[in-house]
């Protein structure tokens, strides 16, 4: 296993446990994303894996490591982190502070990292002075630097504009082939883009651990139609052909087993009945249906409880 | 933990690049024992050259018992103000090192940027420390040994006095860097910080005169130099049991 927490609970001081006798691990090679609200025990369980907390009970593991044992450090090595939105020194420059990840690592070529990520003319710089993308870029250089096997990335694209965003994801779609990666994010979008295994975290427990393309089988893949008349018509229609619809921003959605074969037939019989169709595409649940289904799960498990 | 591992060489390069940046710290650390090294007690000195015991004694009614041991003036300096002075820089100027190192780190938050590295809370830890020491020894000892040299070349002192009175700059120097490491990493921010290092020069102004006015000279010294390094282990020994990333990250 790359990442594992086994039994863990963490608590700060008196306050409710951050995570609850938590365990779940992914794979060598896996991209796994790390999704959960706010207090769910994201940011938590990513400062477990660095070693800047410690469990209070139960056991984290990097790359076979134990956090607190002696191959750890020999694992952290190994392992990039993008911290979450850091801040940045005003008396370090960008070559400074790659150059510093250089000697921690103790390997890597600074000019190469700046090169590859678009840092060469930003080298003399501080990095207090350079804009939220560019910082962010730096961050994902000193990750790179050394060429890890792990990845930690905590909100890699928090607070980013949408073009730094973008500039961002671009990069990690290069870096994180071949790598494990663990990708904190709130944002659904960018961990359905990114990663194929989703951990789902809320009130410190583990929700859910399952790879997308599970989570998607378990679930009706659908037809998304559009008409002239409206949504409410041409539902209306379609159920009573005694298909299951629903409407949606004025879309309407047809669970079938196999969209796209029933497409071509479906199509023509409404546009017989008259209906002026102007879309029909196929579609299959995305993560944030997922997401907010688990959370809903959760939330009748909580009041069963 | 290895105080000379890869990982603590590399983070005191990084601590000594950006003390060397840093102006507000440095003008501190260098015009302070300017100050407190050559122009107060070279002042001093020539005060009191130019006084008789009569003087002082009419000067301290209170402390006549205490100041009877010193038939000269100039023996009173040598054993308490000078001393003082010594004592109160070597306090002084790490002090000022340590909250810009430990402090500023986590009040901007670079702190977690550092920590994305592979480096444990020990590695930093010790990389300050010795940044610290290293700053505080090329600022202070070069004025020491003008001041020091003076007073020899003056007849005020003798060799075995330089000795002593260097002790009690290393003395302080450990008491500094111990008490400020406590006292930053219990502040929240740099204001704190400084304000509560304010508190920390009580060592050396309570021991000071406690010890060189009631021990034998040469014991008094020793005592005192040996009492304000101890405070220094001492608190350094409750930051390094305290401390962890998670403390130092709240």
């Amino acid at each position: 296993m790359a990442l594992a927490f086994a039994g863990v609970t963490k608590r700060f001081g008196s306050r409710a446990a951050a995570l609850v006798d938590v365990t779940w691990s992914i794979g060598r090679g896996a991209r796994a994303c790390l999704l959960g609200p706010n207090g769910a025990g994201k940011s938590t369980s990513i400062r477990l894996l660095q070693g800047a907390l410690q469990p209070s009970s139960g056991e984290v593991t990097l790359l076979g490591a134990r956090v607190s044992g002696p191959d750890y450090r020999a694992a952290r090595r190994r392992t990039g982190i993008v911290p979450q939105g850091p801040g940045m020194y005003r008396d370090l420059t960008t070559r400074e502070y790659l150059d510093l990840a250089r000697r921690l690592y103790g390997r890597g070529s600074v000019d190469n990292a700046l090169d590859r990520f678009g840092l060469g003319d930003h080298g003399a710089k501080m990095l207090a002075q350079l804009s939220g993308g560019l910082q962010r870029r730096v961050s994902l250089a000193a990750a790179l630097l050394a060429e890890p096997d792990v990845l930690l990335l905590d909100e890699p694209t928090v607070g980013l504009d949408p073009v730094a965003a973008h500039d961002v994801h671009q990069m990690l779609r290069e870096i994180m082939v071949d790598r494990t990666t663990l990708l904190c994010t709130h944002n659904l979008a960018e961990a359905e883009a990114l990663c194929d295994e989703v951990v789902i975290l809320r009130g410190g427990r583990v929700l859910l651990h399952e790879r997308l393309t599970v989570l998607r089988r378990r679930t009706s893949p659908y037809l998304v139609l559009r008409a002239r008349q409206g949504g409410e018509a041409l539902a209306a229609a379609l159920t009573m052909q005694g298909h299951e619809a629903s409407v949606l921003d004025g879309a309407v959605r047809v669970a079938l087993p196999d969209p796209q074969d029933a497409a071509p037939q479906l199509l023509r019989g409404l546009l017989n009945a008259g209906f002026d169709v102007y879309e029909c595409r196929p579609g299959h649940a995305s993560l944030e249906d997922l997401f907010l289904e688990a959370m809903s799960a959760g939330d009748a498990r909580d009041v069963m409880a | 933990m290895n105080p000379a591992s890869n990982e603590v060489r590399s983070l005191l390069w990084k601590e000594l690049r950006q003390l060397r940046r840093s102006r507000g710290a440095l003008a501190s650390t260098t015009l302070l024992p300017i100050f407190m090294l050559l122009v107060v007690p070279f002042m001093q000195l020539a005060a009191f050259r130019s006084m008789d015991t009569a003087q002082i004694a009419a000067a301290n009614p209170t402390n006549q018992a205490m100041l009877a041991r010193f038939e000269r003036p100039i023996d009173l300096y040598t054993t308490l103000i000078l001393p003082l002075f010594v004592a109160l820089t070597g306090v002084i100027v790490p002090a000022v090192a340590t909250s810009y190192a430990v402090v500023t780190e986590r009040e901007r938050r670079s702190l977690d940027l550092l920590m994305a590295l592979p480096v444990a809370v020990a590695d930093v830890l010790v990389a300050k420390v010795v940044s610290v020491m290293v700053v505080a020894f090329a600022v202070v000892l070069p004025l020491f040994t003008i001041n020091m040299g003076v007073m020899l070349a003056l007849g005020v002192l003798e060799p075995l006095r330089v000795i002593l009175h260097l002790m009690v700059l290393l003395g302080a120097f450990t008491c500094s860097i111990g008490v400020n490491f406590v006292v930053t990493i219990v502040a929240r921010d740099f204001r704190t910080a400084n304000n509560l290092s304010g508190l920390q020069v009580l060592p050396a102004v309570a021991l000071t005169p406690a010890l060189l006015l009631t021990l034998p000279t040469v014991l008094g010294f020793l005592a005192l130099a040996s009492a304000l390094a101890a405070v220094g282990l001492v608190a350094l020994f409750i930051a390094w049991r305290w401390i962890s990333f998670e403390r130092y990250l709240a």
